[in-house]
């Protein structure tokens, strides 16, 4: 049943018809959208300037590696200094230019995360890992002296050191 | 049917496919960026808001956000993602409400930046870590994209849906 403009008993809702009229005759572009875009875009630059150009500036002599906040090893000077208590549960490999770490999240070495430590770039990713279907820390670009690499469900991170001042404690062997 | 059993129906409709949406993009790797999504199922939220009201919206919202975190396993996303897209959703209701002349593509890329900027930001406050922060420019820029792509896609459906009976009969009763 089609309605006709002639048939007045209609019971309007009008905010919600105001907002639909609003934008269904609204247009693609209009040049106070400009003003939207100008103010997003700035607020992109100082983003940019702030967490990416200033960081970038400091120099980070190596990386953290923590598990629900607690630090597990941290690779510098080309070593990796392990806590005592996950000593069992990561191996290192020595590969072309940079050092492999596998860390495993749980005692039965199911679940895993390998971090790829670049000794000509100085950087550092993960390359592979088991915590879900869509892999974020895979995915995450790799860190230098800024950035941050998070595990969510596996409750890993890895993070510069010495660019912050940060110099987490070491109470394990150094591999 | 009586108008708010249609309202409460449509809104339902909306919050299925929302939720559908969002279960099938977390199935996808993020693009270029840990926690960058398309946000696809903000269309039919920000469609609920143009259709049915700021209410409807929020209430579809909430249980996007809710069930999508219980159904992926990852309910503590719950945390930063209804903060965030709470705000997000205030921003996006205020600017339709009290700006005139202003295309729902800005009104969709402004909550959406800010939809990725606060859940970065309540990440790091849950993690008591600002390091996370350096991920927001990266969030941010790809808030710019999924917000204008959303905002195209509730222009144009908006167009067509208005023509429909069921949505006439929600308006007119």
């Amino acid at each position: 049943m089609r309605y006709k403009s002639s048939e007045k008993k209609f019971n309007i809702d009008n905010h919600n018809k105001t907002c639909l009229e609003k934008i269904s005759s609204s247009k693609l572009f209009y040049t106070r959208d400009l003003f939207a875009y100008a103010f997003v875009a700035l607020f992109v630059v100082f983003l940019i300037i702030v967490f990416v150009v200033l960081p970038s500036n400091k120099q980070a002599n190596g990386f953290c590696v923590k598990k629900d906040g607690q630090v597990v090893f941290y690779f510098t000077n080309n070593t990796v200094k392990i806590q005592n208590d996950y000593d069992d549960l990561i191996e290192t490999v020595g590969i072309q230019n940079g050092v492999e770490v596998t860390i495993y999240t749980d005692s039965n070495k199911t679940n895993f995360n390998v971090i790829l430590f670049d000794l000509s770039n100085k950087t550092a990713k993960v390359t592979k890992s088991t915590c879900s279907h869509s892999k974020d820390c895979c995915y995450s670009p790799a860190i230098s002296n800024s950035g941050i690499i998070y595990c969510a469900p596996h409750g890993l991170s890895i993070e510069p050191i010495g660019s912050g001042g940060f110099t987490p404690p070491v109470t394990g062997g150094i591999k | 049917m009586k108008k708010n059993t249609k309202k409460l129906t449509l809104s339902a409709l909306l919050s299925a496919l929302a939720l559908i949406t969002f279960m099938i993009e977390n199935l996808f790797p993020p693009l270029f960026f840990p926690g960058a999504r398309m946000g696809l199922s903000n269309v039919f939220i920000l469609l609920c808001v143009v259709l049915l009201g700021n209410k409807y919206g929020f209430a579809v919202l909430i249980v996007k956000v809710t069930l999508g975190s219980l159904y992926s396993g990852n309910i503590s996303a719950l945390m930063y993602s209804l903060p965030s897209g709470l705000i997000a959703l205030i921003i996006q209701v205020l600017l339709i409400k009290y700006t005139s002349r202003l295309s729902i593509i800005a009104i969709s890329v402004t909550g959406s930046v800010a939809n990725a900027v606060c859940q970065n930001a309540v990440f790091c406050f849950v993690m008591k870590s600002f390091a996370y922060l350096s991920y927001s420019p990266y969030l941010a820029l790809s808030g710019v994209i999924s917000g204008a792509i959303v905002g195209a896609t509730v222009f144009f459906l908006t167009k067509k849906l208005r023509k429909i009976k069921f949505l006439q009969d929600i308006y007119f009763t």
